[in-house]
């Protein structure tokens, strides 16, 4: 150890034992051993979905075993005996276009909210987060009956816009916020319209609000529940729902619950880590709702 | 949160393009860039909303939908005779009240924890995002597993500390509280991280003046702190109560409102009265009220803010 603080750069001085870094460093790792102990928890569980997913289900009847029998047969158990499949292309398919239209909308309303200060249209987006689902479901359901739009893919995309709109809106809002208006009036007093202006030169700047926003829109989308419980159908149904169907069957497969909660779980979280510093921002404006 | 809105005034550089098309569009953009989020929020919010207002003053039952009448707000006061409705009101208080005290006390705890410099913190905070935002009913197969009486995870750890097994979502006293703690684990990252941010905007200067003046530790967070923090702890509080007064998607997963329906909120209520047993009237006047209820919160949430960052 004093080996170790001779050898610091401008460590000629002798420290008695321990020294300052040795203690310091003892410090750090102290410091992240309650760190782990704080978040372990949090991580226990998914680390539980996954380790179980690959492990038969006898298991489960053994909870003090943490033997390691790896086996995929959950997996393929739940791919082809369930739906799941289908739900998750369902899911995608939903979650993409209602991020794709959520967005298109979004971008050019927070644009315009900034550029022209336009505070009763950001609030009244706001209020319309506060509307619990349910609230909205029972008229939903109503006119999609009468529509013929229960159980459709363009039913369901067009109620996941309650969700995306927002959230689009409100984080592209912080990002057009964060660039100088020069840029803007260089462009008009170079003849530049103002639609080119925004196209040529806001979007590009905003890039990567954009990604942040669809990368958000999309997770909140894909993990809705209950919008598609109750305006999809066996041909629309969304992963949640798929996932639902496994908490409500009585007796089911243990191995197999924790291949399907892993399989809707773990690509999200890629996803997400990706645009993890938008990620209070966008929380926030969940929040609202 | 409007105050973002805050911006510079429209329109000092004038396009130069009069009388084109393009020039047509420049002029009215603030217009035409709203329009379609304003077209789309008005069909999937504005009318909705009118339309339950209606149907919450009729009679409708779902399978005898010809003997639709107006029949004033008769439904305001039937849906107090359904005892379900008054516990339901009651589970949703107690389910709410309970996970965001629980939610604020160890967010708190563990955002002073984390609000220090160390190598890797990010990770630390990545892995505090996953449970926030992971999907809801997955969570909830994992939890019952964790909560099986005989084989669950949770009374296999209490009986090797000796404690006896609880019957966690079997029993109506126990499934609130099993939810709770769902609820807990799911939402203290969101509330750790919301104040988090609180606390790394704070001043440092008073943390010094009270070094100087010998005061450190549990006072410089009693009366530094704690009340800096206010009005952050105030904006996350009512934020999360919202969440967890609408929550629906664990509760349906895990205990479906049972048992006897000891854990049924007003989500659910309204969910089942709805759409499993055709009381289409008695449920929008449900909703109205249950969306009542959050307005009322929310509009605490603005009255906090508009005079938050006085101090």
């Amino acid at each position: 150890m004093v080996l170790l603080s001779q050898a610091t750069p401008g460590g000629l001085r002798m420290r008695c034992f321990p020294s300052r870094g040795t203690v310091r460093a003892l410090g750090r790792l102290f410091t992240h051993l309650v760190f782990l102990a704080v978040v372990g928890p949090f991580f226990f569980l998914f680390f539980y979905m996954v380790w179980n997913s690959v492990r038969p289900d006898f298991l489960f009847f053994e909870p003090g075993v943490w033997r390691f029998e790896p086996t995929l047969a959950n997996y393929r158990a739940v791919f082809s005996q369930t739906e799941i499949l289908a739900n998750v292309k369902n899911g995608v398919v939903v979650s993409g276009f209602a991020t794709l239209i959520g967005l298109a909308s979004g971008i050019l309303t927070a644009y315009a909210i900034v550029r022209y200060g336009l505070r009763r249209l950001a609030l009244a987006i706001l209020v319309t987060r506060m509307i619990p689902y349910i609230t909205a479901l029972i008229p939903f359901w109503m006119m999609y009956r009468w529509l013929g739009l229960l159980n459709t893919y363009s039913g369901l995309v067009l109620a996941h816009l309650v969700i995306t709109i927002p959230f689009a809106v409100w984080i592209l809002m912080g990002f057009f916020e964060d660039i100088p208006r020069e840029l803007e009036e260089a462009a008009l007093i170079d003849g530049a319209s103002r639609v080119q202006t925004f196209w040529r030169v806001l979007v590009p700047l905003v890039r990567p609000g954009i990604i942040a926003a669809s990368i958000l829109c999309f997770v909140f989308s894909w993990s809705n529940f209950q919008l598609a419980l109750v305006l999809g159908g066996i041909d629309v149904n969304t992963a949640p729902v798929a996932v639902y169907k496994f908490a409500a069957a009585e007796g089911g497969s243990r191995g197999q619950m924790m291949a399907a909660a892993t399989l809707v779980t773990i690509p999200v979280f890629a996803m997400v880590l990706l645009v993890q510093k938008h990620m209070a921002a966008g929380l926030t404006v969940g929040g609202v709702k | 949160m409007t105050e973002r809105v805050a911006s510079y005034p429209a329109g000092r550089v004038e396009s130069r393009r009069r009388g084109s098309l393009s020039g047509w569009v420049d002029r009215h953009i603030a217009f035409l860039f709203s329009l379609p989020t304003g077209v789309l929020l008005l069909g999937l919010v504005a009318f909705p909303v009118a339309l339950v207002l209606w149907t919450s003053l009729t009679d409708w039952y779902l399978y005898t939908p010809e003997l639709r009448r107006f029949v004033g707000l008769v439904n305001y006061v039937t849906l107090w005779a359904d005892p379900r409705w008054p516990s339901a009101v009651w589970h949703t208080l107690y389910f709410a009240g309970a996970s965001v005290t629980l939610q604020l006390i160890l967010g708190l705890g563990i955002a002073l924890l984390f609000n220090r410099q160390l190598a890797g913190r990010t990770i630390y905070g990545s892995v505090l995002l996953l449970p926030t935002i992971a999907m809801p009913t997955a969570i909830s197969l994992v939890w019952k597993v964790f909560f099986d009486n005989t084989y669950g995870l949770l009374n296999h750890a209490l009986g090797s500390l000796g404690l006896g097994p609880v019957e966690w979502v079997s029993s109506p006293e126990w499934a609130i509280p099993s939810l709770v703690l769902v609820s807990v684990w799911q939402h203290t990252p969101f509330m750790t991280l919301l104040l988090l941010a609180g606390l790394q905007s704070l001043p440092t200067d008073p943390y010094e003046a009270a070094r100087i003046d010998g005061a450190s530790g549990w006072r410089a967070f009693r009366h530094i702190t704690l009340p800096l923090l206010r009005a952050h702890i105030a904006v996350a509080l009512i934020l999360r109560s919202i969440f967890a007064v609408k929550e629906f998607d664990i509760i349906l997963a895990i205990t479906g409102g049972g048992p006897e329906f000891a854990s049924e909120t007003m989500n659910l209520n309204i969910y089942l009265n709805a759409f499993d047993y055709g009381y289409t009237a008695q449920a929008a006047a449900r909703g109205v009220v249950f969306f009542a209820l959050i307005l009322a919160i929310q509009l605490v949430l603005v009255r906090l803010r508009s005079r938050q960052w006085s101090y």
